[in-house]
């Protein structure tokens, strides 16, 4: 094996290289998932801010304000929508979903991986079963429980049938929706990501230990 | 005397019976879920062999009469198929963008925590805002994309993503895709962390490359949460209805018609709520071979 300077040198060069152009594949592929990741929300965050006049003409470019940039539709959909009652209403319900959904899953969770653990194992599996059963075979029974209860005309069409029909109704309703789709999801993003790592070490904790 | 003593604790303390504490802990979720998910489910499966409709409390048994029913007919036939079809492309889809994903996720560089925050962003927003702003972005006149595609000098006027049959079918597909990446990805970066640094180490030390590496060590050690990802990602495109429902409502002519719009439709828009149940129904067969899988699955890997 004759292995001069120059070739170690040329080995050496070439290690650099690969690195760098792996450091560029990385940064490329990341940027692309991001804009693609993000591709509806840069784009509703802009049109949130576009005058109507500005968005209702098909030759204008869509990723420009070819017109001032205007607050008209956060103006509408706070002062003239029910925006912050459903805010409320979301975070009450959510709030109550997760208080509810501790008090009973953490001392399940506990008495199946401390206590029983033969017969806790298949339990936990039928637990997860839960998850398969699609929605919809749920809420068609429930149709029938609310009739029963005399509720089909306030829960219901306020449930379902309402937001439905907002969401194909008015037009002008569009941008305000957009709006509030970034207020709505942005937050959320922000804690999720602080708690991804968290998140993923439980989540491989189970998966060492076996 | 040390056993002596403990079991006379035993019997002293009801709650230090592991039997009499491990049943009382458990009892509050089994009976949130019989009374939830349970109750509705035998409900569920009563109405289908029932004529039940929104609008009459009547209520007879009619076999399988609703079964042969909605087998009659086309529209049925056609979201059975398009519930596979939906299902299986886009879960091909998130496995090949998820693995590549998860890399991303896990590797160390400048901006990761703004990729992602972006990456993510599909996942946290509520799918029914999220598949919103995709009507808004797949619009017939002013559909950005549209105005790009116009701009390269590719098309003359519009595509009418959600009006063409085709076009509509692939907007589904690639707002599922959208939609569960970001999960696959985040189950997937957890098993990329599972894997052991010596073995990575081992390889480089002998010579591997970028790609050896990922088909030969990489995805092979992945490839059961792989599967964990994908049974995720299909029930998750299986049972869903908004996407299809905010996008199309089931058209153009019920070709995006999928199994679970097709049962609200029938259901409780059109009343016949024995129909919409055993439309809904239907699900459950090829639901409970996925829980086959994951009972499989469940011993190789310990996710659950």
């Amino acid at each position: 094996m004759a292995t001069t300077v120059r070739d170690l040198k040329a080995e050496r060069t070439r290690a650099v290289r690969r690195r760098r152009l792996g450091r560029i594949g990385l940064y490329a592929v990341a940027i692309t998932a991001a804009l693609l990741g993000a591709f509806p929300f840069i784009w509703s965050s802009l049109t949130a801010f576009k005058q109507n006049k500005d968005l209702y003409v098909k030759s204008n470019n869509p990723f420009l304000f070819n017109l001032a940039p205007t607050l008209d539709h956060f103006r509408f959909l706070f002062n003239d929508t029910n925006f912050l009652t459903f805010v409320r209403n979301t975070m009450v319900v959510g709030l109550a979903v997760v208080v509810i959904t501790l008090l009973i899953s953490l001392p399940a969770a506990y008495s199946l991986a401390r206590l029983a653990r033969k017969w806790g194992e298949r339990l936990g599996i039928g637990i997860f079963l839960v998850y398969l059963i699609p929605s919809t075979l749920l809420f068609i029974p429930m149709q029938r429980v609310i009739v029963f209860l005399g509720l089909q005309e306030s829960l219901w069409s306020l449930i379902l049938v309402y937001p439905t029909e907002l969401i194909r109704g008015d037009v002008f309703f569009w941008q305000s929706l957009q709006a509030a789709a970034i207020v709505v999801a942005v937050p959320i993003a922000l804690v999720f990501n602080l708690f991804l790592d968290k998140f993923v070490s439980g989540f491989t904790m189970g998966a060492v230990k076996g | 005397m040390a056993t002596e003593v403990i079991t006379s604790r035993r019997r002293r303390y009801l709650f230090d019976n592991e039997r009499v504490l491990g049943s009382l802990l458990m009892t509050p979720a089994v009976i949130y879920i019989v009374a939830l998910v349970g109750f509705p489910f035998v409900l569920a499966i009563v109405f289908a062999l029932s004529d039940v409709t929104t609008g009459s409390r009547g209520f007879s048994y009619v076999g399988l009469d609703n079964f042969v029913r909605i087998l009659d007919d086309p529209v049925f036939l056609r979201s059975l198929k398009n519930t596979f079809v939906f299902a299986a492309i886009s879960n091909v889809l998130v496995v090949v963008l998820a693995t590549a994903l998860a890399e991303i996720l896990v590797a160390d560089f400048k901006g990761k925590w703004v990729v992602r925050f972006f990456v993510l962003l599909p996942w946290t927003t509520p799918i029914s805002l999220a598949t919103i702003m995709w009507l808004w972005t797949l619009d017939s006149l002013f559909s950005p994309i549209d105005w790009v595609l116009r701009w390269l000098g590719l098309i003359e006027s519009n595509s009418y993503f959600l009006g063409k049959p085709g076009l509509a079918m692939a907007s589904v597909v690639i707002v599922h895709t959208w939609r569960i990446v970001p999960l696959a990805a985040v189950i997937m970066m957890a098993g990329l962390a599972a894997i052991p640094h010596e073995i990575n180490d081992a390889a480089r030390v002998d010579g591997a490359g970028f790609w050896r590496k990922r088909f030969e060590i990489t995805i092979p050690l992945l490839a059961p949460i792989i599967a964990v990802a994908v049974l995720f990602g299909v029930i998750l495109t299986i049972t869903d209805m908004s996407v299809v429902w905010v996008l199309t409502r089931g058209g153009p002519t019920n070709t995006t018609q999928v199994l679970a719009t097709w049962s609200f439709l029938k259901g409780i828009e059109g009343g016949a709520l024995s129909q919409g149940a055993a439309i809904a129904l239907f699900l459950l067969p090829v639901l409970v071979a996925l829980t086959a899988l994951i009972l499989r699955l469940a011993r190789r890997v310990e996710v659950f």
